[in-house]
């Protein structure tokens, strides 16, 4: 009949010496462990190992820990006036983020924080190796939310066949590291249009609304710069990651406005000049600190990203992880 | 026992030295082979085992793991029986260790050669199974007790086609001394032309005799947790159950590669050059790696499964085989 | 404990004692026991190693899914779902999108469908693999389940390329997928798949092939198939009793009526059969995967799906194929975006409820092996 009654027939004692062959065959061979502290299989973009935190994307808008399954997502902040820039502009109020923590010990990893959040504040790092033998540290504070930005790994390319409408991948906002370190610094601003129509939010105008209305012209930007590289010929990815980096700018320069800013002012290449120095030194740092890696023996990827987020820190002024 | 101590108080002090060294060598020796199997194990399921203890290839890891055991906390439950339950170690390890003072080595390299040196051998290897049973009884725990009542009843089952087969070699080699045994396989084992049924129940009931897979039913882990030695910790557990296990292994190996692959013999004439010991280490070690082979191989029987393999299928060949020998034997002498 | 069900009180005809006068001693198995991967727990009465009664205690592992997910919007429950049998996050997670998709009516792309069918294949193997090698691991043989776990990396790796989980994958939304697949998803799926066909017949042979495994299995635990109908039993263990029953086949969903594969079924419905069916199933759910990654389309992975998901006010009930049998969601809407009600049918607590019965008569060391092929995760059968 079928081969489960051939299976089941009696067959004295082959069997037996089958089986024997087959784990004889397997000790001869070699084995396939994976000696894990010693080497480490690398893991996919998309694992979910930990959550990474970019301070300076998020506006405290409280989406992630309003959506959070588990309410593990602690924000606390608040509001400070700035005085006036220039003649004829208000003082205005912005959020200040005094405490951004989520406790690991809570989270169930689902990931729809990182999905949900629209400023792209929040990132999927594959890296795991941080048990605790005390509960209390599992709570991860700001900085070292901040400081697992060294470890996010650019996303992965899609399938030749996916056609799907683009949703917000898990990537860092700068290029992909693919190109190479000098790539970091912005040359598609200058190609970059002007902000979009809309940068203040009209009286008369949701809150929603207008945040809406901005992405909307946002994805209209990163649009047109994404057809302006794919004609340079750069690569998808290239192309994929400048146009992200030119939305996230004009995003950003039209956010802190109260009024309706002048129609043509480009954003500036780095995003907060004030503190940082210039594009060309921060390259240099990033190339320093990838040579250095690479001669610690790091694996390029996150020699790639760590030298990435040195040369942000370089920029942006701010002091290392945990500094 | 009285002869044990006259043979060994006869010989001289160094001899004496040599021979205790024998029995101090035992708990090293389950070192290693707990070591062999550890490795053995991993390759056969594709892993590489224990890699770190020691730095090169985990070589320290049973060490590592008897110092852990002693570190360990020994625990006995309320209503356990203290005094039996603290005697079990030094039985079932008393009991395995017993078979090694009439294993030859070498032709003078044995503790007491016995005239009845297999009987001895035979009747020692028991006690161990006293040890279970009172193991099961003490721990008040009904595991235990199912699984000392297990091992009780696998040595009913398996103690007489062991003892018919090695029957039969004690007919062929004319004589209970094992030394006399390894002799007369000089240059042909037993395994190979007289004895090759014999072999392979003496096998299936030696496996048996140290609980290993495919008749491991008396510590099945997966039923009854580790059957008589389930309220057992520290210490108590590292002698009563690993030690014992590993030195009774060996011991039966030792046996078998004495009573059927001539033990301290030669294979071939021509090898001669090579001494006693390493003959008899290789051969034990073949056995031994055998065990390990099978036992990381098949799935276990059941109790009463194991019954009926030895009442209606070991125990009618070991019969069989000790006729057919009778017979050989007679046609040879007329 | 737990009240006893008449019928399972009667004493079963023990005259093989010969007449002498026995005692009977309730062991308890479990809840925390080696041989029930979980924390479940059975009161076994036994004469010397013969079960007289048995009765399995559940509940140790209760979380409460029907309750915590009235309090969530879709895409948390998803999470949750996933977490009823973690061996089979994509199936559980699966006909909650199924129904409410069809209480919208959303259409669903042909390419999500696809990858849908792809993913619950694939996560279908990685639990039966599981099964596949924990059996074997009850039986007293330690080796086949790690061949199984290596087979299951490869296959693992393709699933966390995908959705950057392990177990918990959280990738099937109302209206598709989360995001598409990455590059290079295809290649590894499929060398997954190929890889794991090559290795069934060492499966076969250490273990189906092996006289004393068969000493153990043939014969054991033989479930009736009325028995089991009566029982709600479903998945596997039903079709190695003998009944086609398997929904891809009989309320075909996704598009799993265009691919071609077969539902293997035993003939005595005995512990052996049980793993033969599971066996054979991961050949036929390789057949699958290797179809649908031929026939990939291009396209989008998630359809027109409204930001907010509002239910209108009705009810229905969704059921697929979980890798155990049948899963069930049986859906209330007030017209929220959460549902007011949801009911949860799931295989493993359908499928132990026959337990009690099968291990009436049988040794202990049986009772592993009867628990062993029932193939249940404790998490689903408590919930």
């Amino acid at each position: 009949m079928n081969d489960e009654s051939k299976l089941k027939k009696a067959t004295f004692g082959t069997g037996l010496l089958k089986g024997l062959g087959i784990t004889m065959r397997h000790m001869v061979s070699k084995a396939v462990t994976v000696q894990y502290p010693d080497e480490i299989a690398p893991l996919p973009p998309r694992s979910r190992g930990v959550i990474a935190l970019k301070e300076e994307n998020c506006t405290m808008c409280m989406l992630c820990a309003r959506e959070c399954p588990d309410w593990c997502i602690y924000i606390e902040g608040h509001k400070e006036r700035r005085e006036s820039r220039g003649e004829g502009k208000r003082a205005k109020a912005f959020n200040v983020l005094d405490r951004f923590a989520i406790d690991y010990a809570l989270c169930m990893y689902c990931g729809i924080c990182v999905e949900v959040c629209p400023y792209d504040a929040l990132f999927w790092s594959p890296e795991f190796e941080y048990a605790e033998g005390d509960i209390t540290r599992l709570t991860h504070e700001m900085e070292r939310l901040e400081d697992w930005m060294r470890t996010v790994l650019p996303p992965s390319p899609l399938d030749d066949g996916a056609k799907g409408p683009e949703i917000k991948s898990a990537a860092p906002v700068v290029p992909a590291p693919a190109a190479a370190p000098a790539a970091a610094a912005p040359a598609p601003v200058e190609t970059a249009p002007g902000p979009p129509p809309a940068a203040g939010r009209p009286a008369g105008m949701s809150e929603a609304e207008f945040v809406e209305q901005r992405a909307a012209a946002g994805r209209l930007v990163r649009q047109k710069v994404y057809e302006e590289e794919i004609a340079k010929g750069s690569e998808p990815r290239i192309a994929e990651a400048r146009s992200k980096a030119a939305e996230m700018r004009a995003r950003k320069a039209t956010l802190p406005e109260t009024e309706p800013a002048p129609p043509v002012t480009p954003a500036p290449a780095p995003s907060r000049p004030a503190a940082g120095m210039s594009a060309a030194d921060a390259a240099a740092v990033r190339r320093k600190v990838y040579e250095e890696e690479i001669a610690k023996g790091s694996d390029p990827r996150i020699a790639e990203a760590r030298s990435k987020a040195a040369e942000l820190r370089a920029r942006k002024g701010t002091k290392g992880p945990g500094g | 026992m009285v002869t044990t101590l006259h043979h060994i108080l006869a010989n001289s002090i160094v001899l004496l030295a040599l021979k205790l060294g024998i029995l101090l060598l035992l708990l090293p020796a389950t070192l290693v082979v707990g070591y062999v199997e550890l490795k053995v194990m991993a390759h056969m399921q594709h892993r590489l085992g224990p890699m770190y203890a020691g730095a090169y290839h985990g070589w320290a890891q049973t060490l590592a793991d008897g110092l852990k055991f002693i570190q360990k906390e020994d625990i006995m439950a309320a209503a356990t029986d203290r005094t039996v339950f603290s005697m079990v170690p030094y039985i079932t390890m008393l009991g395995a260790a017993l078979t090694f003072v009439v294993i030859p080595f070498s032709r003078h390299g044995v503790i007491a050669n016995l005239d009845i040196g297999l009987f001895y051998a035979l009747a020692v290897s028991s006690i161990s199974v006293i040890g279970v049973l009172a193991a099961g009884w003490a721990s008040a725990n009904k595991y235990s007790l199912m699984g000392g009542l297990r091992a009780a009843a696998q040595l009913i089952a398996y103690e007489l086609p062991l003892v018919l087969a090695a029957a039969a070699v004690a007919m062929q080699a004319g004589s209970l001394s094992l030394v006399s045994i390894a002799e007369a396989q000089r240059y042909v084992p037993f395994a190979l032309w007289a004895q090759p049924l014999g072999f392979l129940i003496f096998l299936a009931a030696a496996t048996a005799e140290v609980s290993r897979t495919p008749f491991d039913m008396p510590v099945a882990e997966a039923e009854i947790i580790t059957g008589a030695f389930t309220e057992y910790s520290a210490m108590k557990f590292a002698f009563g159950l690993f030690a014992a296990e590993y030195i009774a292994m060996i011991g039966m190996s030792a046996l078998a590669a004495t009573l059927f692959l001539g033990g301290y013999v030669p294979l071939l004439p021509q090898l001669r050059f090579v001494p006693g010991p390493v003959w008899f280490l290789i051969k034990t070690g073949l056995l031994i790696f055998l065990l390990i082979w099978i036992r990381w191989t098949f799935p276990r029987l059941r109790e009463d499964q194991l019954q009926k393999f030895a009442w209606k299928v070991l125990i009618p060949l070991s019969l069989v085989n000790i006729f057919v020998t009778g017979a050989l034997k007679l046609a040879h002498w007329t | 404990m737990g009240t006893v069900p008449e019928d399972l009180t009667r004493v079963p005809d023990l005259s093989s004692t010969g007449g002498l006068h026995t005692e009977e001693m309730v062991l308890n198995v479990g809840p925390q026991h080696p041989a029930t991967h979980g924390v479940l727990r059975v009161l076994v009465s036994v004469d010397g190693e013969r079960i007289v009664r048995a009765e399995p205690v559940i509940g140790y592992m209760h979380r409460g899914h029907e309750k915590l997910v009235e309090q969530r919007d879709f895409r948390q429950i998803t999470n949750l779902l996933s977490r009823m049998d973690w061996l089979s996050g994509i199936n559980n997670e699966i006909p909650a999108s199924l129904a409410v998709e069809r209480m919208l009516e959303l259409e669903v792309p042909r390419r999500a469908q696809y990858l849908r069918v792809i993913l619950a294949e694939l996560n279908r193997i990685t639990n039966h693999l599981m099964f596949t090698g924990s059996f074997g691991l009850e039986l007293g043989a330690t080796t086949p389940v790690m061949y199984a776990f290596r087979e299951r990396e490869l296959i693992q790796e393709a699933l966390e390329l995908v959705t950057g989980g392990r177990m918990h994958f959280g990738f099937i939304r109302p209206g598709g997928l989360k995001e598409d697949v990455p590059r290079g998803f295809v290649e590894l799926a499929r060398r997954g798949v190929r890889q794991l066909v090559a290795k069934i017949p060492d499966y076969e042979n250490l273990l189906m092939g092996n006289e004393i495994f068969k000493q153990r299995t043939v014969g054991v635990g033989r479930l009736d198939p009325a028995l089991a109908l009566d029982h709600g039993v479903s998945g596997p263990i039903l079709r190695a009793c003998g009944i086609p029953y398997d929904i891809r086949k009989v309320d075909p969903y996704l598009v799993y009526d265009e691919f071609e594969f077969d539902t293997p079924l035993g003939a005595q419905g005995d512990s052996f059969d049980r793993f033969w069916v599971l066996v054979q199933e991961m050949k036929e759910s390789a057949r699958i995967v290797e179809q649908a990654l031929d026939g990939l389309p291009e396209g989008s992975h998630i359809g027109a799906v409204p930001k907010r998901l509002t239910l209108p006010k009705g009810q229905i009930y969704c059921h697929a194929e979980n890798p155990l049998g049948e899963l069930g969601y049986y859906l209330v809407s007030d017209g929220g975006n959460k549902p007011y009600r949801l009911k949860i049918r799931t295989p493993s607590f359908s499928n132990i409820s026959v337990a009690a019965h099968m291990l009436r008569g049988a040794f202990v060391p049986d009772m592993i092996a009867i628990l062993g092929s029932m193939f249940f995760v404790v998490g689903d059968i408590d919930r």
